[in-house]
């Protein structure tokens, strides 16, 4: 290989191999979060826009980024094809290390990107970039002085320390791991979730715990591992009424889960609304699932239709609508006449305690829901909510014997493990004894930790000492 | 030359088959545009198979009425069918040259961009005349014209700094009608055909999400009022009858003579969201003179079990929206369209015009012959315009859809149709305008 072809090749590799070991799923988010189709509303929308050809081009690219292999090498592309553009104008303006400052122009750029949730101004500079160098083509073309010892090594160092910045950098380390929990929650991957959502995580970035919540609860598992993750208060356990992109993809997500298709897709609307066409690949999707699930295969097809016009999505697009060519939508199985059914509600409580009345309780709903009334450190409706459960013998999920054991409950009625038991009385006597580490050690990672937390809350400014109803 | 003519024949010809077997029955396309009848410069209708088969037409005009023959195919098939031709009426009747109508995500409560946009009916022209761009993507709803003139113009701009933006030729204003008078926002309009006044209803409006209904959404009112804004003065007045918490009273809409506002009103209902299905909106009328409102309202109509919305007059007749309950009927499935009589004071169903979707907002052309209405029959979710030719005596021909270069673009389309109304000439691009009254 030529030297001078190093440094782009270097940075390729370099821009490659970040992307596809550290970035893997921002990339896929990108993805999820653009659209691209060969409609005639989709480019009038973009052609009347302010970077038309930016975002075309940006647009186009970014469907192939769910493939991480491919999206890794267009990102790689982009940042290279800038780096050879700025470095083909620069060397006609004859400016001095003009290989050195092409590269520092486009790890700058590499670095500023890696951050950004859209490909497209990567791709407007590497178009800016593009232009500058057909510019410079109207500049004679002196003979290229040979490049000096130490810029390749320069070049190399410069390159490595940018991708190690990339790699360690707080905010794209979040992202990845934020953008990891949401494509595995899309997928149903509930143990990938819990992977990256874990207790210590969610210390750094509280997003993750509604989604490890959400995966818990899917597992069955709900119950025994709430409240081993850094609670502070029942906001944390959801993203109840927050109208922003997590939020509303989360909230999707969720409805989902609780088989409630109505709000999973008002859910996805508004996940849409916040993107930059009002609706994206995994809106287009998602819609199509949620409407096959509800039984609307009129409002499936359609969107089906558009999707066909995806270039990357095409074939999928068309399997659906072979599928489902001619499926009947199904007709209002649920019964409640639109004058009487229930609405939500701001309050998931309730909103719960609403799917119960209507028979549309699943498992992960009723944990979540017993979940709450701990949360809220609501114990005597908790203990009235266990009590119209049937639990099989030794099945009672560790969290809820920990706030039954606090609601002052009969001990001959309810099977709590020794083990609970035992750590429970080692929990009063440190708060009888007014044993501060003792209470952290014995409360750490369980109910009790979180209990002394809202009551500390709520007692802050009157009396520090929490009343412990069990003690 | 002969070598591409004969590639182009052959490229033509690929996959149709040579024979064709006789339909007796017309060919199921996608609009139906079988025995409809259209304006007379209406631009073409455009189709595609229903079952998404291969298909090729051929279009005859005889005594005023296209008929079209339609052959269609599936790929490899040996035969194919050769339907009866079907007729398109042409009316002499004149259509508006344009129609008027909002964009906008069919879904819920955010979106992304809102155009105000017009379309050519003469032709597939669409442009859009404001778009939520310049409100910094604010809602903009309820545009109305003075008589159709797109150079007199209202609507109403919602969130941060909005108001309403009132045009009149080359002057356009914000005035944030919540500020003046009664202080209460301005709605629903309805200009005066003397151009003077304009009614408008006062809206607190919200909706609630169901949690397993078919119909996902109830949109329903807390509050509502009529006032009365004179365009001369920039004031507002209300008048006793038609304000206060006891009746919600929405919808206004003009006599032709200017003599009368009809509007709708029901009572108010505690813990609305529970009790929807107690709102009944009942088709009112009261009298007008001298810029004011006289004397007491009026019940034309009601139905115990059934609700009023967006009354329409012509000739005499008003078209309503007949939903089972509420105020927003473009959510109920039920909701269709209905004469009313004022001389024998009964109300019909217009069976012409109805499907087992919901059928909402219309509006008349300039000279009555026509209507333009929204309708989600064709998949419940995105609302899409139709254009009826009206025959007289309470009756419609058959209903089209607004056609499109390219029919599949009724497929594509992410948006829905909303408040469509005729205007009688193009609109100014109003967008750089308007943008600058919310830079300030």
């Amino acid at each position: 290989m030529k030297t001078k072809a190093l440094i782009p090749a270097a940075l390729f590799l370099a821009v490659a191999c970040v992307s596809i070991f550290l970035q893997p799923c921002s990339l896929t988010h990108m993805q999820n979060c653009g659209l691209f189709l060969l409609t005639p509303d989709w480019f009038r929308e973009v052609l009347s826009g302010p970077h038309p050809v930016s975002e075309t081009v940006a647009s186009f690219l970014v469907q192939f980024y769910d493939i991480p292999v491919v999206g890794a090498l267009i990102v790689a592309a982009i940042i290279t094809l800038t780096y050879l553009f700025l470095n083909a104008a620069l060397r006609r303006f004859r400016l001095p290390c003009h290989r050195l400052v092409s590269l520092l122009g486009a790890l700058a750029l590499w670095f500023f990107t890696s951050r950004l949730a859209s490909n497209q101004i990567p791709v407007m500079v590497m178009l800016i970039a593009a232009g500058l160098a057909l510019v410079s083509l109207l500049i004679r073309k002196k003979k290229e002085k040979p490049a000096a010892r130490w810029e390749f090594p320069a070049a190399l160092v410069l390159t490595l320390a940018v991708a190690a910045l990339i790699g360690t950098d707080a905010r794209t380390v979040r992202q990845e791991r934020l953008a990891k929990v949401e494509i595995n929650a899309v997928l149903h991957h509930w143990d990938k979730v819990l992977e990256v959502a874990t207790p210590e995580n969610s210390e750094k970035d509280p997003r993750l715990m509604p989604y490890a919540f959400l995966a818990l609860g899917e597992k069955g598992t709900l119950g025994d591992n709430a409240f081993k993750y850094p609670l502070t208060s029942p906001d944390d356990f959801a993203m109840e009424g927050q109208n922003t992109l997590v939020a509303n993809l989360f909230n999707s997500l969720l409805n989902e889960c609780l088989h409630v298709p109505n709000e999973a897709i008002h859910q996805m609307f508004q996940f849409s609304a916040h993107l930059p066409h009002g609706m994206s690949h995994l809106s287009l999707y998602q819609l199509i699932k949620y409407n096959l699930e509800n039984g609307n295969y009129t409002l499936a097809r359609k969107y089906a239709e558009i999707l066909k016009h995806n270039v990357k999505s095409h074939s999928v697009a068309k399997k659906v609508l072979k599928t489902y060519a001619d499926a009947v939508d199904v007709a209002d199985t649920t019964g409640h006449s639109s004058a009487h059914s229930l609405v939500m509600t701001k309050d998931a409580q309730i909103n719960l305690a609403q799917m119960n009345t209507l028979g549309m309780s699943t498992p992960n709903s009723v944990n979540r829901f017993l979940c709450y009334q701990l949360l809220y450190g609501d114990l005597e409706n908790f203990k009235r909510s266990m009590e119209t459960l049937t639990w099989p013998k030794n099945k009672i999920p560790v969290n809820y014997q920990e706030g039954l054991l606090l609601s002052e409950i009969d001990l001959v009625y309810w099977d709590i493990d020794d083990k609970v038991l035992k750590r429970f009385n080692a929990f009063t006597d440190a708060v009888m004894k007014g044993d501060n580490e003792a209470i952290r050690r014995t409360a750490l990672g369980n109910y009790w930790g979180y209990y002394i937390l809202i009551k500390d809350k709520e007692l802050s400014g009157r009396d520090s000492d929490a009343e412990f109803p069990g003690s | 030359m002969i070598i591409i003519a004969a590639a182009l024949v052959l490229l033509s010809s690929c996959g149709r088959p040579s024979t064709f077997a006789e339909s007796e029955e017309y060919p199921p396309i996608w609009p139906d545009y079988v025995g409809v009848t259209v304006p007379p410069d209406m631009a073409s209708l455009t189709f595609r198979m229903s079952d998404g088969r291969k298909f090729t037409q051929k279009r005859e005009m005889r005594d005023g009425t296209e008929w079209i023959s339609v052959k269609a195919w599936n790929k490899g098939d040996k035969q194919g069918v050769a339907y009866k031709p079907f007729p398109v009426y042409r009316s002499e009747d004149p259509i508006d040259p344009y129609i008027v109508y909002r964009l906008i995500d069919p879904g819920y409560q955010s979106w992304h961009s809102i155009t105000i946009t017009q379309r050519e009916l003469s032709s597939y022209k669409e442009t859009h005349i404001v778009s939520s761009e310049s409100d910094t993507r604010g809602c903009m709803n309820c545009h109305t014209f003075y008589n159709g003139d797109p150079q007199h113009m209202v609507l109403h701009a919602r969130g941060r700094g909005g108001g309403t933006v009132f045009i009149d030729g080359d002057e356009v204003k914000l005035l944030n009608i919540a500020t003046i008078g009664p202080k209460l926002q301005g709605v629903y309009p309805a200009w005066h055909p003397g151009g003077r006044y304009i009614a408008f209803s006062s809206n607190s409006t919200h909706q609630s999400f169901t949690i397993a209904d078919r119909q996902p959404i109830e949109v329903y009112d807390t509050r509502s009022d009529i006032i009365l804004m004179d365009l001369q003065t920039d004031s507002v007045t209300t008048y006793p009858a038609l304000v206060g918490a006891e009746y919600l009273e929405t919808f206004p809409a003009w006599s032709e003579d200017g003599k009368t506002l009809y509007y709708c009103s029901a009572d108010f209902v505690e813990e609305i969201v529970n009790n929807r299905s107690q709102v009944h909106y009942r088709l009112m009328a009261i009298d007008f003179e001298d810029g004011q409102f006289v004397g007491e309202p009026r019940l034309l109509w009601e139905d115990p079990d059934g609700s009023v919305s967006f009354p329409r007059c012509r000739d005499g007749l008003i078209l309503f929206t007949h939903s089972s309950f509420g105020t927003f009927p473009i959510w109920h499935e039920e909701a269709d369209l209905w004469f009313f009589d004022p001389e024998t004071g009964e109300a019909a169903p217009v069976e012409e015009l109805n499907s087992d979707g919901t059928e909402s907002y219309h509006s008349w052309s300039s000279n009555g012959k026509w209507i333009v209405f929204s309708s989600r029959r064709d998949d419940g979710r995105f609302t899409r315009l139709y254009l009826a030719h009206y025959a007289g005596d309470g009756h419609f021909d058959k209903p089209f859809m607004l056609p499109q270069k390219n029919p599949s673009h009724n497929d594509l389309r992410l948006k829905s149709y909303n408040v469509p109304d005729f205007i009688r000439s193009e609109s100014p691009v109003r967008q750089k305008e308007i943008a600058r009254l919310f830079a300030k």
